[in-house]
This record gives C-alpha cells, sequence and structure tokens, in this order.
C-alpha cells in the first residue's frame, strides 16, 4: 500500500495540472449539483420552520363526525372535552413530547384600527396559547390581565399572504416584519362583519408584539386568558374548555407513527397550515427530484471525469508499458491508476461540495432577500444539502468513478511491454 | 566460450540454445553463452545482427521458441509473467537502446524509479539517483524533464536508472553509443565496480572503444554466435 501510495505520487507528477483541469469541470458540476439541492433543502426547511412552525409539532382536536352539518360528535355520540384528563392522556401517547393547550376564538371576531395611514375593519380569528407554545422571544411578555392592552403575535403566513396578494390587488403598501411591531388596533370580541354575539361585545385594547410561526396559524395569537375571559363574558358554553392542543414530537420520533397512535386513541389530528403544508410538500416533493436529478448529474459529471482520465491515460501508456518493462507489477500499476482517479474523484466531490454550498447559500440570501422584499417576510434561508446526500456523494463518487475507469485501465495496461 | 553452457545454479546468467523467431523470420538461432558474476561480456556485432533481441529475451521481453534461458538458476522460460515482473524489479538492471524514460518526470526521478520499484524510501531512492547523475556529469540537470536534454544526456540518465542500485545482473543495450570519450570511461568504471560486486554485466554494442574495458567479446551474426570472431575483410 505504502509502495502503491509513492508510486501513485510519482507517476501524478507532470500529470496532474491535466488531471486537475479535468477535476475543475466536474467540481464545477458537482458544485451546481449540490448548490440547487442545498438551496431547495435549504427553502424547504426555512418554509417548515419559520412559516409552520416546525415540521415537528401536530395540531390534536376532538373528533368531529358532521353529517348534513350535524356534528354528531357531541350529540349521538359521547362528547370528548379536551380537558386535564385528556391532554395527560395525550401526554402518554407514544412519541408526544409536548402538549400545548390552545383555544381558538370561538365567537366572531373583528379587528379595527388603521393601517398604512387607512382605517381598516377586518374579521378574523383569535389563537389563545400559553407562554410555553411561543418560544422564548416572546414567552416573558406573555401575560395578561383585565384591562391590560392585548399582547398578539402575527403569523408570518398571514403576513406573507397579505403582501404577497391582498395587498397588491387593493393598493395597499406591503408591510415588513419590522413594520408590523408596535401596530395598535382593537379587538372586537363578540361581532363580525356577519355575525354578532346575542351577549355582548367586548373591546379590548391590542398591540402587535412580534411576528411568529406557531403553529402556522391564520389566526391573531394571543394570551390564553384573553380568550378564557372573553369566553366568560360572552357565556359561552365551551368556556373552560379547550378546542386543541399543540403537540411536539419528540425528537427522532416518526410524525406519521404519532399521528397513527393519536389517531387510534381517538383524537383528530389536524394537519397545520394547508396552504404552508401544501408549499412544503411541493418544495420537498421539487426537492426530491433535485436531489434525484442532481444525483444523476453529478455522477454524469465524475462519468465526464473519467473520459477525460482515459484521455489521459492513453497519454500516458508509453510510461506505463516502461515502468513494466522495469518491473512494476500490473496489480501495483492499476491499483496505483485507480486511487488517482478516486482520489481526483474525492477531490473534484470534495470541491464541488464547497462550492455548491457556497453558491446556494449566495442563492438562499439572495432569495431571501427577494421574498423580504416581495412577501415582506424575514426569511432566514441556509442552504443545507441533506447530510444524507452529500456522504452518500462522497462515498459513491471514488466508488463509481474507480471502477469506470477500470476498462480504461485494463486497456493502458495491456499494451505489450517496451520493446527498441 | 559459445557452445555448451554449465548451469551451475549460482548468480549467472546462462543461456542454452535459444531461438526466437518473430513472423517466420529466425532472429536467433541456437544462442548459447554465459556471464559469471563480476565479469563483463560485450556482445558485437551489425545492426540486425540479433543483440537487442538475445538481450530482451534475457528481461523476459520476447518469448523463446526453443531453448532455455537461467539466471541465478532459475529457469525463465518456465516463469510466469509476475515472476519475470519481479525478476526485473529485483534482479536486473536494464538499459535499453531507446534509453525509454518518462517523458513527464525529471531526470532524477527518473533515474530513481529502479530503487523506488525495488522497494527504497523515495528519499534513499532520490539520494541514490543524485549520486549516479552528478558522477555521470549531471549535477546540474536534476530536474530537468528528458525534452530539455540532449541525447548523450538522455543516455546518462538511463544509465543511472540502470546503475542506480547494485543488482545481480546488468544488461546494457549500446550504453555509450551517444557519449564523448570522457563519459565513455566514466561509464565503464562505473560499470566495472558492479561487477567488482559482483553483478554479471552483458553489453550490447557497436562502440570497439569500450572493447579493451570489457573481459570477454562475443560476436553475433545473423542471429548466431561465431565461435571465432567476425570474419576480417583482407
Amino acid at each position: 500500500m505504502k509502495g502503491m501510495s509513492r508510486l501513485l505520487w510519482w507517476l501524478s507528477s507532470g500529470y496532474r495540472s491535466a488531471l486537475i483541469k479535468s477535476a475543475l469541470g466536474a467540481i464545477v458540476a458537482v458544485g451546481l449539483t449540490v448548490g440547487i439541492c442545498a438551496l431547495g433543502n435549504g427553502a424547504r426547511l426555512a418554509i417548515q420552520d419559520q412559516l409552520m412552525g416546525g415540521g415537528d409539532q401536530l395540531r390534536v382536536k376532538p373528533p368531529s363526525y358532521s353529517v348534513g352539518g350535524i356534528d354528531l360528535a357531541g350529540s349521538v355520540l359521547p362528547e370528548r372535552k379536551l380537558d386535564a384528563e385528556a391532554v395527560a392522556k395525550i401526554e402518554a401517547v407514544d412519541g408526544v413530547a409536548q402538549v400545548l393547550p390552545e383555544i381558538w376564538s370561538r365567537f366572531p371576531v373583528g379587528f379595527r384600527g388603521r393601517l398604512a395611514g387607512q382605517r381598516m375593519y377586518s374579521d378574523g380569528a383569535l389563537l389563545g396559547v400559553s407562554p410555553e407554545g411561543i418560544g422564548k422571544d416572546f414567552a416573558g411578555k406573555w401575560t395578561w390581565k383585565e384591562g391590560d392592552t392585548v399582547p398578539v403575535l402575527a403569523p408570518r403566513a398571514l403576513l406573507m399572504a397579505y403582501n404577497g396578494g391582498f395587498a397588491p390587488a387593493n393598493g395597499l403598501p406591503k408591510l415588513k416584519e419590522k413594520a408590523v411591531q408596535g401596530l395598535k388596533f382593537k379587538i372586537i370580541a363578540g361581532q363580525s362583519t356577519h355575525k354578532r354575539s346575542p351577549a355582548q361585545r367586548i373591546r379590548l385594547q391590542a398591540e402587535v408584539v412580534g411576528v411568529t410561526s406557531y403553529g402556522g396559524a391564520l389566526a391573531g395569537i394571543v394570551p390564553i386568558e384573553v380568550i378564557d375571559h372573553i369566553e366568560g363574558e360572552l357565556n359561552s358554553e365551551k368556556a373552560g374548555t379547550l378546542s386543541s392542543v399543540m403537540v411536539r414530537v419528540e425528537p427522532g420520533a416518526d410524525s406519521e407513527t404519532v399521528i397513527r397512535n393519536l389517531q387510534k386513541a381517538g383524537w383528530a389530528v389536524e394537519p397545520l397550515d394547508g396552504a404552508a403544508k401544501q408549499l412544503a410538500t411541493a418544495i420537498r416533493t421539487v426537492d426530491l427530484g433535485v436531489r434525484i436529478g442532481g444525483g444523476i448529474l453529478a455522477l454524469a459529471a465524475l462519468f465526464l471525469l473519467v473520459q477525460f482520465y482515459g484521455v489521459l491515460l492513453r497519454e500516458r501508456t508509453q510510461d506505463l508499458r516502461i515502468l513494466r518493462s522495469m518491473g512494476a507489477p500490473k496489480g501495483m500499476l492499476a491499483g496505483a491508476l485507480v486511487g488517482e482517479i478516486a482520489v481526483a474523484s474525492v477531490v473534484a466531490t470534495v470541491g464541488g461540495i464547497v462550492l455548491g454550498l457556497v453558491l446556494g447559500q449566495m442563492a438562499a440570501d439572495q432569495s431571501a432577500h427577494l421574498l423580504a422584499e416581495r412577501l415582506g417576510v424575514d426569511l432566514s434561508i441556509q442552504a443545507a444539502a441533506p447530510g444524507g446526500f452529500l456522504l452518500g456523494l462522497l462515498v459513491l463518487a471514488p466508488i463509481f468513478v474507480g471502477l469506470a475507469a477500470i476498462p480504461a485501465i485494463r486497456r493502458a495496461l495491456s499494451a505489450e511491454l517496451v520493446v527498441d | 566460450m559459445a557452445g555448451e553452457v554449465p548451469n551451475d545454479g549460482i548468480q549467472n546468467i546462462a543461456a542454452q540454445d535459444v531461438r526466437v523467431v518473430f513472423d517466420d523470420c529466425v532472429v536467433l538461432n541456437s544462442v548459447s553463452l554465459s556471464v559469471a558474476p563480476g565479469e563483463i561480456v560485450a556482445l558485437q556485432g551489425s545492426s540486425g545482427s540479433g543483440k537487442t533481441t538475445f538481450l530482451h529475451a534475457i528481461a523476459g521481453f520476447v518469448s523463446l521458441h526453443s531453448g532455455t534461458i537461467h539466471v541465478a538458476g532459475k529457469t525463465l522460460n518456465d516463469s510466469t509473467e509476475a515472476e519475470r515482473a519481479a525478476f526485473r524489479r529485483n534482479v536486473l538492471g536494464l538499459m535499453t537502446q531507446d534509453f525509454h524514460l518518462l517523458s513527464k518526470l525529471s531526470a532524477e526521478r527518473n533515474a530513481a524509479l529502479a530503487p523506488l520499484l525495488a522497494g527504497k524510501t523515495p528519499a534513499e531512492a532520490i539520494a541514490a539517483a543524485h549520486d549516479l547523475l552528478d558522477r555521470l556529469g549531471l549535477a546540474d540537470h536534476h530536474k530537468a524533464p528528458p525534452s530539455r536534454l540532449s541525447r548523450g544526456q538522455r543516455q546518462r540518465v538511463a544509465l543511472a536508472r540502470a546503475l542506480a542500485i547494485q543488482r545481480p545482473f546488468l544488461l546494457l543495450d549500446e550504453p555509450t553509443s551517444s557519449l564523448d570519450e570522457d563519459a565513455k570511461k566514466i561509464v565503464m568504471k562505473m560499470v566495472r565496480e558492479h561487477a567488482d560486486a559482483g553483478s554479471a554485466v552483458l553489453i550490447a554494442t557497436h562502440d570497439h572503444t569500450i572493447l579493451p574495458l570489457v573481459d570477454r567479446v562475443l560476436y553475433i551474426k545473423d542471429g548466431c554466435i561465431l565461435p571465432d570472431g567476425p570474419e576480417v575483410s583482407p
């Protein structure tokens, strides 16, 4: 092995620049492939984590069996309430790491205020969330008591929908995340444009304190006490019960298995926000296609490297004949040549991966900039090619190239010995 | 000395009734000779007489039609390709007529190839190459590739490669054809040192000037060793 590596080093001297030039083409091709994969994967992760609130979250609700608009779950079938006992049972399901209580506004809600200098009135929804659910940035100020201004977190997906469609269609200015913060408005509970609570209306002063991706919800996120308070004031029969819980899946656990376990336990598992989910699924599909196509492209690039190497070997046939005439064993020469091209392919692959990650990050930064400009959302996209893909490429490249180069090496070594 | 050759099993080269045929053309016909350790034998003959083919037969480059070649007591005819490669790598120092240098390697690396293949470390191989190249007057050309060397310089690099390590057998094909008189003397002195250290040396040459420096001269014509030397025209 030592002799082979010495011979490899000596033999390659004088041919290294040609070998490096051959490898450069492969570096660019592998780099583009890895770059596209890294961008696709990074975008998927960014959407999943920053728009949908993470791929490890599930929203669990009591099941509803609706027939002709009548919910049988609460009539024919025994009602399932999300109370403390139910939460404990859900916590005990395999793969569940944390259960976070949620209460959706089960009453009409309107928002009134001024947006970009214009009066605004809009129907909407509220989602009451406990401090554990909204992350450490806001958990400290996530308390509310009657008379306080209601802290509201605006959903990033809603901001994106507003900037991407609503604002341009209605001649309204786009809103950046920072511009939304500090926005003051009134929550009018018990009344919307098409529905009015028979009891009373409750007005609460509210202020946007930040933007969140929590649960992919298209609702104003408020402390859970706010919903409790409103439902109490409106004498809602559902007051004091949860409407859903956010389940965080244990790290490493399979989400699909956890979903099945929860469904077996009699709970309905609702996908997170449909649009974001669909977008993520679409990106995942494209990402998978890019990964497969990228893998094929990378192998094609490496195959080109093998072809260049074959040409280089033909130039070196005379050298190989001389070495064999001097007694260099065929096996040793073959091993040295396979090693040489394998090293070249590893260099090409590693170089390609580095180039790809750099290109991918540049493209990701550009994409994030474009998203911020067009949709007003501050998505941070980190180009991140999947580790398995990179590892596979690193392991497979030298094996593939080594095997593909064998016919050319055999041809070069089967030439007659040097005879004057 | 041509004729019956004893195969005593020691470090000598012994060929017996060697016959080589290329495309129905007899190139070597019943050639027999031996070279003992410490002996320098010159094989003289005109172009196409079979000198080089005989050296190639000993090196295992060409197949014998009949006859046997014993080297150090082993019969080369029966050896496998791998065994012949090991013989060339470990036992034989060889300089071919066309030098056969690796075009992209420097003079020092070309000269160091033989010791490297024989298992020396790169540092040892380079040191041996430097020593030989310096003695052959190429001290200023260690790093030069063959393309930047004259024919005579390339010949000296090829000689340095063949002589870089002490081998039991040395086969040199026209080792002095492009050298001046001083260089010839240096080369033959180095060859003598190898012989004195125990090498059996066989030189194929046209060069009459080196004949006084060898121990024995054999003449070959039309593939046959002439028992009484060349015919001299009146």
